[in-house]
């Protein structure tokens, strides 16, 4: 039991289960047909309500989800689970169908007609009730999640934002606030608005699909399941006090001590490698940072246009595609940063002090 | 006509209504949990469980009032209720006669009046319009009734006619209106009669009618069950309700806002403001409020509507769970009995800053609004001996305490005087003072090879010390260090010891001691000063019986090791110029005497015991230690070689003076001593003026150590102490071991922790965390604190210069008071003196010393009447003279039955007598012994020392036996080493010389003063004359700016007294504040006072005859051989004859020290304000006496006297002796 729990602790370390995620992840888009078989799922649902019975003898984990505040984020793992593996066993059945000449699930449904009563207004008649019962027996178990009165002397360690925004609280540990608290969930919403306008690929309307839609299904499970759950996941999981990390089964220690000194990139260039000091202009120190950066958002899409997307750039035209490779190369950055942070101890690529502007 | 489309449907609906079903099954079951879920809240289950009980109790008492006094009730109800019936039926009838009247005559004869008047205005109007058009006729304004012609005539006449009806049916009416009136006054008397019949009824029954209506609302009848307790139903009219209150000045600080505070705490604690839901039947939450005097009752000081539960007891109010309103154990069993039955958790309060007080430290919550006062009123004894003494200081009430607490006054008394404040800055204290002697001099006083042992360890010098042990702790080594290099660290701590000396040393500036060469020395003489002078009001000496009590000085049983001659005869001549700041007072003695006094003590003082060791400088240890952390301050902003360099170059001195000054910065040594160089040096410690509210996330537990072993420091014995992750167990633990949280943790030697072990006893340490819990952050209003104004402002400030000028070493302030019952079973109050008191014949012998005769129980009533003239005398000055004291004396013999008795004292508390306890009594007559027994357990005991064996180190101890009258001491033998305390209660009166003064005499002439033969016929007779002064109701006798001066100079009132007042350089303010405390103290004028008798023409227009005459008169009757005051007084420079134990105050002062309203009062009844003083009393205010030397009634005489002394200068006797 206890080399299972050093077990899962080693393999909770953020970077190796962001990598595993990663992998994780790929695995399933590539071998969709396997991992949508239903038996596959029921294994893959049977070993995780053992594991999680089998966690639940552990204080610290039993502690954290038994917080009336984290309910939810159970609740959502396994919804989140079994939704998007609802939807993608549909799109590889009518990709099936569709290979065997044949009609999709969703247009042979729409040929179907029924009554407003009983068939819709009893079904939701009946959610009401079920909703409702959820919510009463909800509301009987577990108390409200009031805390003590807010002291500005003496802060909640962690202190954890609601546990939808757990996500962003992770981006603010890599990025800046400018960048993790308005820049990027700026791009969020508005990258969401652009969709619209950028995709113009018809296929998959109405429909699932993933055959023809591999791409966009690919870069929006990546944002959503990695960048977004699954950062909820550690920010609920492995927070814990002084916001160090924590294997999923160690406790949660005030006194836990990281030596983490972050360097900059100007030092890792002028310092390390040049063996010399700082240059005094900043511009000419941070002149490294700025050209990396440049070179990212500029001359990465052009690049990228003549080679890996050029299907897309002729398919797109140069307005959409640069949108598109803009929110692209954001999203990407997010990422790219929290592992050069977690290889290389890089805290800034371009570090403004002097004008509290830090990338 | 179009054929219906098949329609599919999505799902197979036959399916779905077998979901439907269980949804709705599902629903029904939710909505029915929650319900029930609402209904077994943990606060309503108490209410419905309470309902109960008391319905039970009120069921039960009923009862017994049925069977108490059954017949004679349902007698006097039958009587009452035939009276009532009676009445009734008068009542009836004449309401039915006065309804009558009403309704048939009167409204007859009523309408009549009103219809013949209409009828007038009729005839009028008629009579009018004939009358004019007559008038219009004949062309003339007045006409003779006589004159009018028949038309106009019979008009009038008409109307004359009609206006004779109207005034007859107007008397009609008005007959029968008297009669109404007759008969509303006789029902309005019947009313009044039935009333008083029905009220007497009501009274009658009234408790049982209380009861009977909470049986019927509390009942489990079918309405009440269905509509008061049923799931649901309930809301018609619910049984169970939140009670609330909201303290309309109070508020919860939640950090941004203040909210109002809301308590519900009685929502569950339902009788906590209803007397007599007392221990054994009642349960917590069930339970009376323990104190309903001082709290919650609208009668008490705290209303609960003003001040509700959580001012005192913390917590959070709003909360309706036991967890949740942050319930807090007193102690480790309390904890283990909550957490099987409530599931309590330290997390229960995570949520809520302010966890409730535990209950023995609940007396710290009184400071918060009471801390202006010296003593704050009702949290406890002065000191923990007190305490212990009386261990039912805190219960008042029908016995619902269950607690024993904790003294905060006690608590708060031990951090003045240890100096806590040195170190720890605290709001509560206003100019602390530094404690610990003045350094600045050093040298000139002792050596530095004293110094070095005493740092080491002072208690091995002098136990009663109260310089802590910095040294041998939990983290240098000491028995509670358990790391492996514990015996280096030993040595070490001889480095640190020796270098603080040496940098003492090195900072001491040079001063002149020396002794005149002319003087010899008499020891001989000296003891005898030693003991007599004063000496002993403060300091104590083992070689003198009750040592340990005279504790405001040090011990003095070894200074003569310690000390030079020179220094010492400089220091008792005048202390001031060796300490500035300290309180030892100068009692103005002469060379001659200091040098005696010196001698004395130098060559008495002094024991064989060992003590003092030579560090040794040369080990390896000593000097690696040594420059290992001079390098280490170096190494903070030098490179490792400078930094050897430079301590290197340094000699041995240098580096030990270094070191020394670092670590005497480090232990902030300058906290409690003047060093040279420090002088203004803030402490080193926290601040604790917030302490009862920190935040326990800032407070270092250390690593968490959950248990400890440690010793006892009393018993020795190895102890295990539990620490939870609390405020209060932190402190404890700090307190007791200060540097336990260092264990297991590699710490710097800077870093290390400082703070020392002050060895204090569990009490002390309890009653200190009371103290320091008692300082809290807290928003409580101005308008509810109780600032104090006035009188109590002065007596609060004088309170705290008489104790650090420890006036009650000296002086007694205070007698013993009684209450009994007498023959008519009416409560008298009186002070005196208890002098024994018998269990076998069950009598308190309460005594006056007066040389008259007792007057005993039969002459009450005669003396009654004496005490109206008395009165005539003393009550236009306000005196509250005790007149009812003569009463009092009950002569030997004459028993008072224990059980109407309850002897208090002010100060202390009573004694309960108990089968297996031998002693009962006021506890003030007696010393508490508390010393280990056989099994180690800590027993106490009351009685006397009958004799001690310093050979064998055994106490006898003098238990009371019951039965054998005077010789009821039964022999007590304790170990000396088991003994853990010994408190003479009756101290805390004040006069502890005068104890030492009857003791040393006893030693000095071989006497044993606990036998009492020997005490009452020799000792007390002989050193009573020469005890300081009782100043019990100084503020009546003395004129306040006379005690100003006195106090400011004091000199010899009783020239005859070897015993000094001794000189404490007060400033100005401080004996402004010290005179007017008597004044506030005994609710006189001051500072100053009107005295007609001083003025110029006073005598011409209050001498009964010629101002010299009058004069003349008095001073004969003074000088009349049955009164003959100067028998005793002296008068000017002359002194009486005889024996100077019978000499009292010169008379020829009296006109600038005394107020003439109580010289008067005085001469009358002097027991009365000085129970046991010599004077006696010459005038009776009922019997003239010395009718030829002055005739007239007794009260001219008294103030004839009164009048001569206040104009003095006239008097023959200032003629005489000029002084």
């Amino acid at each position: 039991m206890e080399t299972f729990k050093e077990l899962v602790n080693v393999l909770t370390n953020p970077k190796i289960l962001l990598i595993f995620s990663v992998v994780l992840f790929a695995a399933g888009l590539i071998f969709i047909r396997f991992f949508t078989k239903p038996w596959v799922a029921m294994a893959i649902a049977a070993l995780s309500v053992v594991f999680f019975a089998v966690s639940t003898t552990d204080d610290n984990f039993m502690e954290i989800i038994s917080k009336a505040d984290n309910v939810p984020i159970v609740m959502m793992v396994v919804l989140v689970g079994f939704f998007t593996w609802l939807g993608m066993r549909r799109a590889v059945k009518n990709d099936q169908l569709m290979e065997a000449g044949e009609e999709t699930l969703e247009r042979r449904e729409t040929k179907q007609k029924v009554f407003v009563w009983p068939d819709l207004v009893y079904t939701e008649f009946l959610c009401l009730i079920l909703c409702t019962v959820a919510l009463i027996v909800w509301s009987v178990l577990l108390d409200a999640p009031l805390e003590e009165p807010a002291n500005p002397t003496r802060t909640p360690n962690p202190s954890k934002a609601p546990w939808y925004f757990l996500g962003l609280q992770e981006m603010l540990v890599y990025y800046d606030p400018w960048i993790a608290g308005v820049l990027l969930p700026g791009l969020i919403i508005v990258g969401l608005m652009a969709l619209p306008y950028i995709d113009i690929n018809p296929k998959g309307n109405g429909y699932y699909t993933w055959n023809e839609r591999k791409f966009a299904i690919t870069i929006f499970l990546f944002g959503f399941l990695i960048l977004w759950v699954v950062l909820i996941f550690i920010g609920t999981f492995l927070r814990g006090p002084n916001w160090n990390f924590f294997g999923l089964f160690e406790t949660w220690d005030v006194a836990k001590l990281e030596a983490l000194v972050n360097v900059n990139l100007s030092e890792y260039i002028y310092v390390i490698i040049g063996g010399g000091g700082l240059p005094t202009n900043p511009l000419i120190r941070e002149l490294p940072g700025l050209l990396l950066t440049a070179g990212y958002l500029f001359l990465l899409p052009p690049i990228l246009a003549k080679t890996v997307f050029r299907k897309f750039y002729a398919e797109m035209g140069p307005v959409r595609f640069n949108v598109m490779i803009f929110l692209f190369l954001m999203m990407a950055s997010l990422p790219i940063k929290m592992a050069l942070r977690w290889a290389f101890n890089l805290k800034y690529i371009v570090a403004f002090p002097e004008y509290f502007f830090n990338i | 006509m179009a054929t219906k489309r098949k329609t599919d449907h999505a799902f197979n609906i036959k399916r779905l209504n077998v979901v439907f079903l269980f949804s709705a099954v599902a629903l029904t079951a939710s909505v029915i949990w929650m319900v029930i879920d609402d209904y077994d809240r943990e606060w309503k289950k108490y209410q419905r469980e309470f309902f109960d009980l008391d319905r039970t109790k009120a069921e039960r008492e009923i009862q017994e009032i049925d069977e108490r006094n059954h017949d004679a009730v349902v007698q006097a109800q039958k009587a009452k209720e035939a009276a009532l019936e009676k009445v009734q039926g008068d009542l009836e009838s004449k309401r039915t006669e006065l309804d009558l009247l009403q309704r048939e005559k009167m409204y007859k004869a009523d309408q009549d009046v009103k219809f013949a008047r209409a009828e007038v205005d009729v005839l009028r109007y008629e009579y009018e319009k004939a009358l004019a058009e007559y008038r219009d006729e004949r062309g003339e304004e007045d006409i003779d009734p006589a004159e009018y012609p028949p038309s106009v005539r019979e008009p009038y006449d008409a109307v004359l006619k009609q206006e004779a009806k109207v005034l007859d049916y107007l008397n009609v009416y008005n007959t029968l209106r008297q009669d109404e009136t007759r008969l509303k006054e006789e029902v309005g008397e019947l009313e009044k009669q039935y009333t008083v019949y029905d009220d007497e009824l009501r009274k009658l029954n009234e408790r049982r009618d209380i009861l009977a209506r909470k049986i019927e609302t509390t009942s489990t009848n079918l309405k009440n069950i269905l509509l008061d307790r049923t799931p649901m139903l309930d809301f018609v009219d619910p049984i169970t309700k939140v009670e609330w209150v909201k303290p309309p000045e109070l508020r919860d600080d939640l950090n941004f806002a203040y909210a109002e505070r809301i308590d519900m705490c009685k929502t569950c604690h339902m009788a906590i403001d209803s007397s007599g839901y007392v221990n054994d039947e009642w349960e917590q939450p069930f339970r009376s409020h323990p104190r309903l005097d001082l709290y919650l009752t609208a009668s008490s000081p705290h209303p609960y509507n003003e001040f509700g539960c959580t001012v005192c007891h913390q917590g959070r109010g709003q909360d309706l769970t036991f967890n949740g309103s942050a319930h807090m154990p007193q102690d480790e069993e309390q904890r283990h009995e909550w957490e099987e039955k409530y599931g309590w958790t330290p997390k229960a309060f995570k949520y809520w800053e302010t966890p409730m007080v535990p209950n023995q430290y609940i007396y710290s919550s009184c400071l918060k609004c009471h801390g202006d006062s010296w003593e704050v009123p009702e949290a406890g004894p002065m000191t923990v001996e007190l305490a212990a003494a009386s261990p039912d200081w805190n219960q008042k009430d029908d016995g619902a305490t269950t607690t024993d607490h904790y003294s905060l006054n006690a608590g708060r008394m031990i951090f003045y005087e240890y100096g806590c404040h040195g170190c720890h800055a605290i709001k509560d204290l206003e100019n602390p003072r530094k404690v610990g002697p003045d350094l600045r001099h050093l040298e000139a006083k002792v050596e530095p090879d004293w110094v070095y042992s005493w740092l080491l360890d002072p208690k091995a010098f002098r136990p009663s010390t109260k310089m802590p042990k910095f040294f041998g702790l939990a983290n240098n080594g000491g028995e509670m260090d358990t790391r492996a290099d514990h015996e280096l660290r030993h040595a070490w701590n001889e480095v640190e010891a020796d270098a603080i000396t040496a940098f003492l040393f090195k900072q001491s500036l040079p001063m002149e001691m020396a002794v005149p060469s002319d003087l010899e020395a008499d020891a001989e003489n000296g003891k005898r000063l030693f003991e007599n002078r004063g000496c002993l009001g403060c300091h104590a000496v083992d070689s003198l019986p009750f040592a340990p009590a005279n504790d405001f000085g040090p011990n003095l049983s070894r200074v003569g090791e310690k000390l030079n001659l020179a220094w010492l005869f400089n220091w008792v001549q005048n202390p001031k110029a060796y300490h500035p700041g300290g309180r030892m007072p100068s009692l103005r003695l002469d060379d001659q005497e200091a040098f005696d006094i010196a001698t004395y003590v130098l060559e008495e003082l002094e024991s064989d015991a060992e003590f003092g060791a030579q560090p040794n400088r040369s080990s390896e240890q000593y000097t690696a230690f040594l420059d290992e952390r001079l390098t280490e301050t170096y190494l903070e902003n030098l490179p490792m070689s400078a930094a050897e360099a430079k301590v290197a170059a340094m000699s041995l001195d240098q580096k030990r003076e270094l070191f020394g000054q670092k670590l005497v910065e480090r232990y902030g040594c300058a906290g409690c001593h003047m060093i040279n160089g420090y002088e203004d040096a803030k402490g080193i410690g926290v601040e604790l003026s917030e302490h009862g509210t920190k935040d326990l996330h800032t407070v270092d537990f250390g690593l968490e150590l959950h248990e400890v072993e440690g010793k006892n420091r009393v018993t020795g014995e190895e102890e295990h102490y539990h620490i939870d992750h609390t405020l209060h167990s932190w402190l404890s633990m700090k307190i007791r071991y200060p540097r336990i949280f260092d264990r297991g943790r590699l710490k710097a030697f800077k870093d290390a922790s400082r703070m020392p072990n002050f060895e204090l006893t569990d009490e002390q340490i309890q009653s200190l965390i009371t103290y320091i819990l008692g300082n809290r952050k807290e928003p409580i209003p101005e308008t509810i604190q109780n600032r104090l104004q006035g009188d109590a402002e002065v007596i609060a400030k004088g309170d705290q210069i008489i104790h650090d000028s420890n006036c009650y070493g000296c002086h007694q302030f205070e007698m013993h008071e009684i209450t009994y019952l007498d023959d008519d079973v009416l409560p008298r109050h009186g002070i005196g003196q208890v002098t024994e008191i018998s269990i076998d014949d069950e009598a308190t012998f309460f005594r006056l010393w007066t040389d008259q005769v007792l007057i005993t129980q039969k002459e009450k009533t005669e003396s009654a009447a004496a005490q109206q003239l008395y009165g005539e005398y003393c009550e236009p000055s306000g005196f509250e003279l005790f007149s009812h004291l003569t009463q009092l004396n009950i002569q030997a013999g004459e028993d008072l039955p224990l059980t109407a008795v309850e002897v208090q004292e002010q100060v202390g508390g009573t004694l309960e007598l108990t089968e297996d306890s031998s002693v009962s009594g006021p506890v003030s007559l007696f010393t508490a012994l508390t010393f280990l027994d056989e099994k180690n357990d800590v027993q106490q005991v009351f009685g006397r020392i009958t004799d001690t064996d310093l050979d064998e180190g055994i106490v006898y101890f003098g238990l009371m036996k019951p039965g054998a009258g005077k010789d009821a001491f039964e022999d007590l033998e304790v170990k000396m080493d088991r003994i853990v305390r010994i408190v003479d209660p009756s101290l805390a009166l004040g006069g502890r010389l005068g104890r030492a003064l009857e003791l040393t005499y006893a030693q000095n002439e071989d006497l044993n003063p606990f036998d009492i033969d020997e005490y009452y016929n020799d000792i007390q007779p002989t050193i009573d004359p020469y005890k300081p002064p009782v100043l019990f109701r100084e503020g009546q006798k003395v004129q306040t700016p006379w005690l100003f001066d006195f106090l400011m100079s004091p000199y010899p009132l009783r020239p005859w007294f070897e015993v000094r007042m001794p000189t404490f350089e007060f400033t100005q303010e401080e004996a402004t504040i010290l005179a007017n405390y008597f004044g506030a103290r005994d609710r006189r004028r001051y500072p100053y006072s009107y005295n007609a008798e001083s003025q110029d023409d006073y005598l011409q227009a209050h001498a009964q005859g010629e101002p010299s005459e009058y004069i003349e008169k008095a001073w004969a009757l003074m000088q009349d051989p049955q009164v003959n005051c100067f028998n005793c007084h002296m008068q000017g420079e002359k002194t009486p004859e005889g024996d100077p134990s019978s000499w009292a105050p010169d008379l020829s002062m009296a006109y600038q020290r005394l107020r003439p309203d109580w010289i008067r009062a005085w001469i009358f009844n002097p027991q009365a304000f000085q129970p046991g003083t010599k004077m006696p009393q010459l005038f009776l205010a009922d019997e003239a006496r010395y009718q030829e030397t002055y005739g007239a009634p007794s009260g001219v005489q008294v103030e004839a006297i009164k009048d001569l002394l206040m104009n003095w200068a006239q008097s023959p006797g200032a003629a005489s002796n000029p002084r």
